[in-house]
């Protein structure tokens, strides 16, 4: 028996010492970063040892922090500090699972990706953030009391937004922290309003007082919980409208910290709600709830792959995907919300199935979207350009991370036999179980939904077909690429290790099902596994009629056909090699300036969603001799999002304006300044006499 | 120790009459520009306040209050005067002060202090009837603040804003003494070295500005904002 409680302890201990060896070898960069990112790396195994048990059906445990007890022995005043302990449920488990699942490849692939880094003396801060930033993680899904969780939280926060400005030499990496330390601290403000209400409830910030008083809690109480818990962790999921950072803030933090980033830190925000709604607030469900949820999931997933589509920088592309991915996810978690809310055991058992669903595409998330960033990151290492425009035909200087980028966007635009379709398969088909649902207007806002996240996923493919296509394919198309190599093995072993999970997690859907009913049998009280796992090989969703897939079947008749389908082209002669000039509609030479664009490829969608893009078009010709002979062309395409121009530009604009009007107080004159202590003197003296 | 045979009424007449210098002194720092003026009526204002503690202390029963005005008449009427004069001399500063506000208007809205200051001593004398000191050295000792106060927003020299404080602070002890009949000895010393403090701290800062913008007009110092 593996004593879990101990591996988790060791991790936090090995991510502390990795942050604190770190900041102490300062003075040797390259030391300092590799100590740190291998004690991160052990602090990853470690962290997976612990939380394995506890979802196979371990029982939680409980760790308190000894000092912290010590020093409320000593200086009783401190009593707030007595109950910081954390524990470790199976919700907490998978968390901290998928954390370390990713911490492991990523600390590989940073060995590779320090040369990036290399000419910049703050590698060694790099290090110490990154082991600071796990490690605020992990405390911020184990906390057990809510004045801790805020502490880490915002820890979290913080370490991130320096993470984002790490590379402060470009003014737009700097601009992109502010944004994101403006929204994230909007949403922190609401996640503490949140905790104070229950404080006053509960009369306590521990999380085991809150699960007492919820039952009988007054209306407006629960209302406002529940409004200020998805503001709060709606803008750090990223939920539209709250997204607006998300797509500056990821692609301007370091490549493998991107990865981490999108992969569990929005994470951390489905982990919240989990907590608030079927831990705390369980009793409490109303279906109206869930269905402002899945109103505005599948608001997020679709929007989310429509901006991802136009993007022509590749990690703002991947971040804008992430918007999507997090809407489909918590598609699953608002489902569960709405069956949760009947409180019957039938509608206990769909609540497990969509609250699967979500959690598994949470999981596969995590996987494929870091495959994702670090093969953009080895693509940015190599070319110092996030330009799709600029990159091409990198698949014969990189084959190794086309190969990885190349599963990774498969699993994400949800292809069999990766991942990405079993998740995004499970969550269409609890959509297709609100037909049970007895209020018309959720039977009503669930097709739609539907329909949202199909337009979305066939969207998505699109969008990772040009991702793919317009970088790795063609000829090259700017002097970026000529001198790419491929990267270094540790972070082709990274890639490559994240791809073959896309495929394992994707052909063995029953065993992660299995997996995963401890976490949502433990939150919503019903377990989907047996009904869910016919065989070992065939996955199922209990419904009026039960719907199959056997992905590890297709998986076997794709490994049968393809070969056959390759012999037989071989056999016709299809497959030999013929050089010949590609048919160029008569023109003599063709250059890579011809090549299909990433505008291009998008811009049919761009045309078909015109009302939505609201694009902004500028087009100048510079005329010669006569108006025919165009001398220079020039063709500017903006997209502004319509959140960023109708809500948060007049929003900032009124800040603005207020503070220019306040600001005229301040005039800098001592005169002046002693004027209104003066005048307030003289009004207050003849007020209160 | 002297004879304890002074008439309480002459007694309060005399402090009446003391503090009124301590106002007109004040009314003086407003109407003159000249800055070694103002040095002297500082030192004669302070002059007056020592009296004022030496009267309480010598025929109000609280010799403690002998101390503070040793203390008062060294530092105040001595010490600070000197250092003044010394900076005023080292920074070669022009002798004009220059006003926010011109001379007469600045003499009617102190008058207008004092009235006010008189109408909120009334309020308090009526609300509080075991005063024992006459409520007129109260109305000074709030017009001297006031006053003090008014030329720290008007003037425009650095140097004649720290006046203004030191006039604050005059007001508050002239308040402090004849009112409770003396704070406890610990705070009016340690007020006393707060003022001086002050004064070195104001003339260090006095040698920057200087420095920086080769003037002490503090309105230059709107270059400073952000």
């Amino acid at each position: 028996m593996i004593d879990a409680q101990f591996f988790f302890g060791l991790s936090l201990f090995l991510y502390l010492a990795g942050a604190v060896l770190g900041a102490l070898w300062c003075l040797r960069p390259r030391r300092s970063y590799y100590v740190s990112h291998l004690l991160a790396l052990a602090a990853g195994i470690s962290g997976i040892t612990s939380s394995v048990p506890v979802l196979l059906g371990q029982s939680p445990y409980h760790i308190t922090i000894p000092w912290l007890t010590a020093l409320s022995n000593v200086a009783p005043s401190i009593k707030l500090f007595e109950n910081f302990s954390l524990q470790v449920d199976a919700l907490s488990a998978f968390f901290v699972f998928v954390i370390s699942l990713l911490v492991v490849p990523v600390s590989i692939y940073a060995f590779g990706y320090l040369r990036e880094y290399e000419h910049k003396q703050s590698v060694a801060l790099l290090g110490v953030l990154y082991n600071l930033f796990i490690l605020s993680m992990v405390l911020v899904v184990t906390a057990n009391n809510a004045l801790f969780f805020l502490i880490v939280w915002e820890v979290m926060s913080v370490v991130s937004y320096f993470l984002v400005t790490f590379d402060h030499e470009k003014t737009e990496n700097t601009q992109a922290g502010f944004l994101y330390i403006v929204m994230t601290h909007v949403g922190t403000a609401f996640i503490v309003l949140f905790f104070l209400i229950f404080y006053q409830q509960a009369g306590s910030f521990d999380f085991e007082a809150f699960r007492k008083v919820a039952a009988n809690l007054p209306d407006l109480a629960k209302t406002l919980l529940f409004v200020f818990a998805l503001i709060g962790f709606g803008t750090k999921a990223g939920l539209v409208p709250l997204h607006i950072w998300l797509p500056y803030a990821h692609p301007a933090a370091p490549s493998h910290i991107s990865a981490l980033m999108s992969g569990v830190m929005i994470k951390t925000a489905v982990y919240g709600m989990l907590r608030i709604f079927f831990d705390f607030l369980k009793p409490d469900l109303v279906w109206w709830w869930g269905l402002v949820l899945l109103g505005l999931a599948s608001l997020s997933a679709i929007l989310g792959i429509l901006y991802a589509v136009t993007e022509k920088d590749l990690k703002k592309l991947l971040a804008y995907s992430s918007v999507e991915n997090m809407g489909i996810i918590l598609i699953g978690v608002s489902l569960a919300m709405i069956f949760s809310s009947y409180q019957t055991s039938t509608f206990a058992i769909l609540a497990a199935v969509a609250l699967i669903a979500g959690l598994y595409h949470l999981l596969n998330h995590a996987v494929f979207k870091s495959v994702l960033f670090l093969g953009a990151g080895a693509v940015v290492s190599q070319t110092h350009t996030r330009n799709i425009e600029a990159l091409g035909g990198l698949i014969k200087k990189m084959p190794w991370t086309a190969a990885c980028f190349l599963i990774g966007s498969i699993a994400i635009s949800a292809l069999p036999p990766f991942n990405g379709f079993i998740s995004e398969w499970l969550t269409f088909q609890a959509l297709l179980l609100g037909f049970n649902v007895p209020d018309l207007i959720v039977k009503i806002i669930v097709p739609l939904s539907a329909a949202l996240l199909a337009l979305g996923a066939a969207l998505a493919t699109a969008c990772f077909v040009k991702a793919f296509g317009v970088s790795f394919l063609a000829l090259p198309r700017s002097e970026h690429v000529q001198t790419a190599q491929e990267v270094s093995s540790s972070m082709k072993w990274a890639m490559g290790s994240l791809a073959a999970l896309c495929l394992v997690l994707g052909i063995l859907p029953t065993a992660v099902v299995r997996l995963l009913d401890g976490v949502t049998g433990a939150l919503v009280g019903a377990s989907a596994a047996a009904s869910m796992g016919v065989n070992p090989l065939t996955l199922a969703v209990p419904s009026a009629k039960i719907v199959t897939v056997a992905p590890l079947g297709l998986a076997l008749i794709l490994l049968i056909v393809i070969p056959v389908a390759l012999g037989v082209a071989y056999m016709a002669g299809e497959l030999r090699t013929r050089r010949a000039q590609t048919w160029g509609c008569g023109l003599p030479k063709l250059s890579p300036r011809m090549e299909y664009t990433a505008t291009g490829f998008s811009k049919p969608i761009q045309l078909i969603f015109k009302s939505i893009y609201q694009p902004r078009k500028e087009i100048e010709i510079e005329t010669d001799v006569s108006s025919y002979v165009h001398k220079r062309i020039r063709y500017e395409l903006q997209i502004e999002s319509p959140f960023e121009k109708y809500f948060y530009q007049p929003v900032s604009a009124f800040v603005l304006k207020i503070s220019a009007i306040v600001r005229r107080i301040q005039t800098g004159s001592i005169n002046t300044y002693l004027a209104y202590i003066f005048i307030a003197l003289v009004i207050l003296l003849l007020l209160v006499r | 120790m002297l004879s304890y045979s002074l008439d309480p009424k002459l007694l309060n007449q005399l402090i009446d009459l003391f503090a009124a210098f301590i106002l007109v002194s004040s009314f003086l720092v407003l109407a003159i520009k000249r800055l070694y003026v103002h040095v002297r009526l500082y030192a004669t204002q302070s002059f007056f306040l020592a009296l004022v503690a030496f009267l309480v202390a010598a025929f109000g029963g609280e010799p403690h209050i002998f101390i503070a005005a040793a203390l008062t008449f060294i530092f105040k009427v001595m010490l600070i005067p000197f250092l003044f004069r010394r900076i005023i001399n080292r920074l070669n500063v022009q002798q004009e002060a220059q006003l926010t506000l011109n001379v007469p208007a600045s003499l009617i809205v102190a008058a207008g202090l004092v009235l006010g200051a008189d109408y909120l001593t009334r309020t308090i004398l009526e609300t509080n009837q075991t005063f024992e000191l006459s409520r007129n050295v109260l109305t000074v000792s709030l017009s001297v603040v006031l006053m003090g106060l008014f030329t720290m927003v008007t003037r425009k020299k650095a140097l004649t804003q720290v006046i203004g404080f030191l006039t604050i602070e005059n007001g508050l002890f002239l308040a402090g003494i004849a009112i409770t009949a003396g704070m406890p000895m610990i705070v009016e010393l340690g007020v006393l070295f707060d003022v001086l403090v002050a004064v070195f701290i104001m003339g260090v800062l006095l040698y920057r500005i200087n420095e920086t913008f080769d003037t002490i007009n503090v309105e230059k110092l709107t270059k400073l904002k952000g």
